[in-house]
């Protein structure tokens, strides 16, 4: 029999012998629906202010989007992955390859970028295991150049520098601006489910298992957490979630290069988003992601050829002055800590 | 007397009144209307696009300081795209959708003009526009024009395609290098290791053409000791070189462009054990005189394309040229190209009655010549892949031997002591008289030599 309960701050739902509840004191919820509601907005309102800024939207969205798992992997398995973006070129090198030589659509393509990249992390996941510090910065690191090297060598499959090309396009409606609109949604889609899914999981029993493991793997291991599977499923599953991102890249621009998304300079972006936002915060992701992306989009627009040197000067200036780890959401976070739950406090 | 001077005072009247009225100040209306938008996709820190921009600028100006285009503003504007795809996707969609461009240069590693290409596709029919490939040399960007005519007949690419330059590299080695190099039998080749160099080091099966190390061999009889693909940038080149001196290559051929670090390789050759062997570069900074200075002179001898002389090639090189200088706006050849695409297009909006019907501006980007710095400014419309909406440079149905004379006026040029520009001659048979009195392979001296002066 179900039993349910509701009580000033929330609904308690028990159903033999389990129990879930959904908080429903509105301080715990409004951010997230004000800020889902605003997401959902902004592209309407975008499409007849300035069109540009759905595609900074779109921006943002990836950013968020691959650095939200990295966080996920980054707790779990108790270090930076100073690659991620290897899952990127192989979700986006799956997606880009099956479209133009088997003529297959985005969705087609996607459950086979997943399992490439699922597999792709399977085969590296060791590596959680047997390095840690400098050593595991460097071989992560090392990953994705590697790879861009095989795009080189193997050119008559990855086309080198050069990128495939003739991708299927994500959303092809006549109207150009409502395709915009589309692949907007879609990324917000996407960025919201992984928020959702990352911050369940974090806040779930499973999670506060990953904090023990981050906090010192040898006192899990004593407490019996088999630290091994922990560290692989963090490292695989986020890396599976990276790889989306690569099949959204391939099919929303209709071509896919690994010199564009392997090199250190895209890797550094995503760490920029990662720091910025708040270290490994799931929420401080899609405000780093944001804040990177329109921050770059307004420079472009306002301050000319003074631009690519400003950029870098306020990023410099902001991962000094923020506080360490806690980034632009969790100065937010501190202000308004009445509006968050407590969590478990994850040494990151 | 009196009368005299009345009608002397009614003509000197008169003649100023017409010399007023026929001066431009006085004939020039300012432009009105709506403006004509014409966006430049691009890397605004890089030393290569830079340039191009500021070229652009110039150009713009200087059409509406004459009255426009049909009497309507130009209007030019610049998208930063920082080397990146996404950022040069976005900067696209805000000229076509914010500007309003009509026309929009790109510039670009193949891959990004790609996406660009891709997003013009999807964009075209509500945002009708030109897209034009700012100097990438990736074939696959006007064979898919070929392909897909209607969808990418918006697609322009003002620089040649690979297997433009057999032609060149026939006249080059067997023609001007025996007259460099007594008895040419063997050379050593460097390639930047990015996909444009793939044709020539692989072949063009589809036009039949071999690689350029088979042709070296079958046809001129020399042999290539060395051969290897080096990385464009950060490469320590002491190795390659102290491999290419014990293989006693008689030249050194490098497959550079401008992403190739050509001045860190001449410092390390000038004090390599390859000193002696003389090097050709194929392309990148050493097209200007800049190159002597960001070599510390260590370039001495070095052989290269050579565009930012004040030589007359067409009557509108050295005007170019100055007005570049006096700017500090380097010429390497892709800012004589993005120069003269800003008249091309003039002369394309002028042809086709203005911007409103695109067919008609694809149709005159398709017929359209102009005379500009280094040549003729036309592109390609025989349908032979991928020629076919480049610019012309040679007949696609003989690649290897007919150069179009004129069309692309090539300075070779070798840097010799204190830095003094000393012409080589042309890059084709074709436009050999266009130098009789600028320079021949005769003018060549060896490194070993010029060091020697140098003392």
């Amino acid at each position: 029999m179900v039993d349910i309960e509701i009580k000033r701050d929330r609904i308690v739902i028990r159903y033999k012998g389990k129990k879930w509840d959904w908080m429903i004191e509105p301080r715990y919820w409004r951010n997230a629906i004000v800020w889902t509601c605003v997401l959902f907005v902004f592209p309407l309102v975008a499409y007849f202010v300035s069109p540009g800024l759905i595609n900074t939207m779109v921006t943002a969205n990836i950013y968020a989007a691959i650095a939200i798992p990295l966080s996920l992997m980054t707790v779990g398995t108790g270090r930076i992955n100073f690659g991620p973006n290897f899952y990127v070129g192989v979700g986006g090198y799956t997606a880009a390859l099956l479209s133009i030589y088997c003529g297959w659509g985005p969705l087609t393509t996607l459950p086979f970028a997943v399992i490439l990249s699922v597999f792709a992390a399977v085969i590296f996941s060791p590596l959680v295991i047997v390095a840690r510090g400098l050593y595991y910065v460097l071989l992560t690191l090392l990953l994705p150049l590697v790879f861009l090297e095989v795009t080189f060598i193997y050119t008559g499959i990855f086309k080198g520098d050069v990128g495939l090309f003739g991708v299927d396009l994500l959303v092809q409606f006549e109207n150009v601006k409502l395709n915009f609109i589309m692949a907007a949604y879609i990324s917000a889609g996407i960025m919201l489910l992984y928020l959702l899914i990352v911050n369940k999981v974090l806040k779930s029993r499973y999670g506060l298992i990953m904090a023990t493991v981050n906090d010192d793997e040898e006192v899990a291991h004593g407490i019996g957490v088999n630290i091994n599977k922990v560290k692989i499923l963090s490292f695989v599953c986020a890396a599976g979630m990276i790889g989306v991102m690569g099949w959204f890249l391939a099919h929303y621009f209709g071509t896919f290069a690994g010199i564009t998304y392997l090199p250190l300079t895209f890797m550094l972006k995503i760490l920029l988003v990662f720091m910025v936002g708040g270290r490994a915060q799931v929420f401080g992701c899609v405000a780093g992601g944001y804040f990177i992306a329109f921050l770059e989009m307004i420079l472009i627009r306002t301050m000319g050829q003074f631009q690519p040197v400003a950029f870098p000067i306020i990023l410099l200036i902001l991962l000094f002055v923020l506080p360490s780890g806690e980034g632009l959401f969790g100065i937010y976070r501190k202000r308004h800590y009445r509006e968050y739950l407590p969590t478990i406090h994850v040494r990151r | 007397m009196a009368k005299k001077l009345r009608f002397s005072i009614v003509v000197l009247a008169v003649v100023s009144l017409v010399l007023l009225i026929l001066s431009p100040t006085a004939t020039t209306a300012a432009p009105k209307g709506e403006p004509i938008v014409i966006g430049y996709v691009g890397m605004v820190l890089s030393p290569g696009t830079r340039p191009c921009m500021d070229a652009q600028k110039v150009a713009v100006e200087e059409i509406n300081n004459a009255g426009g285009i049909l009497g309507r503003p130009v209007k030019y504007v610049i998208a930063d795209n920082k080397g990146d795809t996404s950022l040069t996707v976005e900067g696209a969609r805000r000229l076509l959708v914010e500007d309003k461009a009509t026309f929009i240069s790109v510039e670009g590693r193949t891959e990004i003009c790609l996406a660009a290409q891709e997003n013009s596709a999807a964009m075209f029919k509500k945002y009708p526009h030109i897209l034009v490939f700012n100097g990438p040399m990736g074939s696959e960007l006007t064979a898919r024009v070929m392909d897909e005519y209607a969808k990418y007949r918006f697609c322009f690419r003002d620089w040649d395609a690979e297997p433009a330059h057999y032609a060149q590299m026939n006249y080059f080695w067997g023609t001007t290098y025996p007259q460099m190099f007594n008895g040419f039998k063997s050379i050593a080749i460097l390639w930047e290791d990015l996909a444009w160099t793939n044709m020539w080091r692989k072949g063009i099966d589809y036009l039949n053409l071999p690689p350029w190390e088979e042709m070296l061999e079958k046809k001129f009889g020399v042999n290539v000791v060395y051969s290897k693909a080096v990385k464009p940038r950060g490469t320590m080149y002491l190795p390659i070189l102290q491999q290419i001196a014990m293989k006693k290559a008689q030249v050194i051929f490098y497959c550079s462009s401008w992403f190739t670090d050509t001045e860190s390789f001449a410092k390390q050759w000038a004090e390599s054990a390859a000193r002696d062997i003389p090097v050709n570069l194929y392309g990148g900074v050493a097209q200007t005189a800049d190159y002597w200075r960001m070599t510390g002179g260590k370039c001495l001898g070095i052989i290269s394309g050579f565009t930012d002389g004040e030589i007359f090639l067409t009557d509108k090189t050295i005007p170019f040229i100055k007005k570049m200088h006096e700017r500090k706006i380097p010429t390497q050849i892709h800012v004589h190209l993005a120069y003269a695409d800003i008249y091309f297009f003039k002369e394309v909006i002028e042809k086709a009655g203005g911007t409103d019907n695109i067919d008609k501006l694809i149709r005159a980007m398709e017929t359209t010549e102009t005379t500009y710095s280094l040549g003729r400014m036309a592109y390609e419309t025989k349908p032979v892949k991928p020629f076919f909406h480049s610019k012309v440079r040679v007949d696609p149905d003989n690649p290897t031997k007919t150069t179009y004379p004129g069309v692309y006026i090539q300075p070779v040029a070798q840097f010799q002591n204190g830095g003094k520009i000393v012409y080589l001659g042309a890059s084709c048979k074709e436009n050999e008289k266009i130098f009789e009195g600028i320079g021949s392979p005769k003018n060549y001296v060896s490194p070993a030599e010029l060091r020697k002066r140098a003392k």
